[in-house]
């Protein structure tokens, strides 16, 4: 055995295991969910709070700061809180450095979430879920978050490139949840604003 | 022992950093609290400064968690395969780094991506090939691992590479989401490429100077050792030409001694009927000291021309060479009695003895001492001890005495190689003791002659 073998082997599994996401199907075709701007679903005041405590979560706080919605942005907010809102909007995307920061575990985060989402049914009021971390978080935990969120949401926002992933899709498309793809984080302003106004 | 301490002590400071490295994502909570404070600091008042701050801290979290695990692995390896640059070394490399990388990500979450790990590996192994063999391997190692674990960690923020498995962990992809928010991706894709550049190409080059200097060395040393065959090369020449010299003028002397041989032959022929029996006698003995000398010639000129001689006479024609009169040295001999003769080739037997002797009257410098010679047969063999009380021999240099060349005084240094030369071709062997300060000890061992019990038989080329 040649001493490079050992290099070039590595190389080798290196490359393989780099490109083994370009060899997935690609469910942009097969899926067609791709809808207008929807009519408004909400009303403010607005509770954005997020499920999962990934740190970059409080991106969506900035934009409905940007959009001037009335509401607040609550990480850890309860469904006890709920009651001087109208509308929920939840961003999904669990993090575990994130717990840990929050000092919570995610089963702890997973009730929080369901008790909301409970409590907002029993309340009816309208729910928005996000998820806006591309493919790039698409763990066991946040996909479990979304399987949660789904059956409860009005109106689903993300990014086009979680096209690629046709589980979060189908999930959606089994509960009949509008769904709106945008291509950057800076897009999601309008079909959020049009959620509202 | 010395091999075994060399491998043992890397080994155990690999299974302590090792021990270390797999428990850092737990010690390091205050580090990555500081990242998400700066990570969301930024978001908050869209600031490119502040996720600059953060993306810093994770490179150095993640660089010197890496920097742990690849370089313990490296240490324990290393400990247990001694040749680094060999592929069995570098497929143990490879498996024990995987494996603790993977540990890391059952136990902390850590990086769910093995693709960059096995590319690190890939790279670090290739240029490990260029910084085998040389002294400071484990820091060289060190310096390329720190540049290179540095240029990989940046790749993980950059946006586009976030498709080809790179950056897949839980800061790496909170950064990233941040750096799109902000910056759309403009900030980290061109930041971190260039720092990738610099870190990655200071590796390369780091390692091709260690090489080119490893390169220099060893030329440098192969030239001291091509110098020195050389001049071993040109002293054996010397010597060789030397001896012949001495060789043909020693042959030529047989010439006017046999012509005088002739001549007394003839004047006995002419004065046989005279009644002078002075001059029969003068010329007995004058037939008698050219047959001496003719013997002796012989003996300088065949190694193996060989006879039997009693070993006090051997001994008293031994001293009569040595010069002791102006010398604080006292000799002492002790020859057991009834000793065999012993057979040897009387000219170059003595010399070599006298070579030992002349050694340690040297050694006093002109101090007082004493030197002890005993003569004692031991089982089949003749032994002659020679002790003397000088500042005897470093340890060091108990190995070089025999070489031809080797000397600490200045002279030819072909002494002690002519002896151990001329014990061995009488069948015989020499051995030496020695300790600093106190002694020096040099036994020979002679089998007794075979007219006595001895077991070799010798060619006479005359």
């Amino acid at each position: 055995m040649k001493k490079s073998s050992a290099v070039i082997g590595c190389f080798v599994v290196g490359f393989l295991l780099a490109a083994s996401p370009f060899g997935g199907q690609d469910a942009t075709n097969a899926i067609n969910s791709y809808p207008n701007l929807p009519a408004p679903i909400g009303e403010e005041s607005v509770l954005l709070t997020s499920a999962g405590q990934a740190p970059e979560n409080l991106l969506l706080a900035k934009i409905a700061e940007d959009l001037h919605l009335e509401g607040d942005y609550r990480p850890r907010a309860l469904a006890s809180d709920l009651y001087d809102y109208r509308t929920l909007v939840i961003i999904v995307g669990s993090s575990p450095y994130g717990l840990q920061y929050r000092n919570r575990t995610f089963t702890e985060e997973m009730e929080r979430t369901k008790q909301l989402l409970n409590e907002a049914e029993l309340r009816g009021l309208p729910v928005i879920i996000l998820h806006v971390a591309e493919t790039k978080r698409q763990d066991k935990q946040t996909v479990e978050l979304i399987k949660a969120t789904a059956p409860h949401a009005d109106y689903f926002l993300g990014l086009k490139s979680i096209s690629s992933s046709s589980e979060i899709i189908e999930l959606m498309d089994a509960a009949n949840v509008p769904v709106t793809l945008v291509k950057d984080l800076e897009d999601l302003h309008t079909p959020l604003n049009s959620a509202f106004r | 022992m010395a091999e075994y301490k060399n491998n043992t002590i890397p080994g155990l400071i690999g299974i302590f950093l090792l021990t270390y490295g797999l428990f850092f994502p737990s010690l390091s909570a205050e580090w990555v609290s500081f990242i998400i404070d700066r990570l969301q600091e930024s978001m908050n008042i869209m600031d490119s400064g502040q996720l600059l701050i953060a993306s810093f801290a994770y490179i150095s979290r993640n660089g010197f968690l890496y920097f742990l695990i690849y370089f313990s692995t490296l240490l324990i390896v290393s400990a247990l395969a001694k040749n680094t640059n060999s592929t069995a070394f570098s497929l143990c490399y490879i498996a024990a780094t995987i494996t603790a990388v993977f540990f890391i990500n059952q136990f902390h979450g850590e990086s769910s991506s093995y693709a960059p790990h096995f590319l690190s590996l890939g790279l670090l192994l290739a240029l490990n090939t260029y910084i085998t063999g040389q002294r400071y391997y484990y820091l060289t190692f060190a310096v390329i691992l720190f540049f290179l674990i540095t240029a990989m960690q940046c790749l993980n923020l950059i946006p586009v590479l976030s498709k080809w498995s790179f950056g897949a962990d839980d800061l790496a992809v909170s950064l990233k989401t941040a750096d799109s928010f902000i910056t759309e991706d403009q900030l980290f894709t061109a930041l971190y490429f260039v720092l990738f550049a610099i870190f990655f190409l200071i590796a390369v080059i780091f390692a091709l100077l260690v090489h080119l200097f490893n390169m220099q060395i060893t030329t440098l040393k192969r030239f001291q050792v091509q110098e020195k065959e050389l001049k071993e090369t040109r002293f054996a020449l010397t010597e060789s030409k030397v001896y012949e010299e001495i060789h043909s003028l020693v042959h030529d002397l047989k010439t006017p001694l046999v012509s005088v041989r002739g001549l007394i032959s003839l004047i006995e022929m002419k004065y046989e009927k005279s009644e002078d029996k002075k001059l029969k006698d003068y010329l007995t003995r004058v037939d008698h000291s050219i047959e001496k000398m003719n013997e002796m010639i012989s003996e300088i000129l065949y190694e193996n021309t060989k006879k039997e001689i009693h070993i006090d006479e051997f001994l008293r024609y031994v001293i009569s060479h040595l010069a002791l009169d102006d010398q604080k040295i006292r000799l002492e001999m002790e020859v057991q009695e009834n000793l065999p003769c012993i057979h040897v080739n009387k000219i170059r037997f003595a010399r070599a003895i006298a070579n030992l002797l002349e050694n340690a009257i040297i050694s006093f410098e002109g101090k007082a001492g004493f030197i002890q010679i005993d003569v004692k047969q031991v089982n089949d063999t003749i032994r002659f001890q020679i002790r003397d009380n000088g500042p005897g021999i470093k340890e060091e240099l108990m190995q070089e005495i025999w070489k031809e060349g080797f000397s600490t005084k200045d002279s030819s240094g072909i002494g002690l190689s002519f002896v151990k030369r001329v014990v061995e071709n009488h069948h015989g062997s020499i051995f030496v003791s020695s300790t600093p300060g106190s002694h020096t000890q040099m036994d020979i061992y002679l089998p007794v002659s075979s007219g006595q019990g001895g077991a070799h038989d010798d060619i006479d080329y005359r």
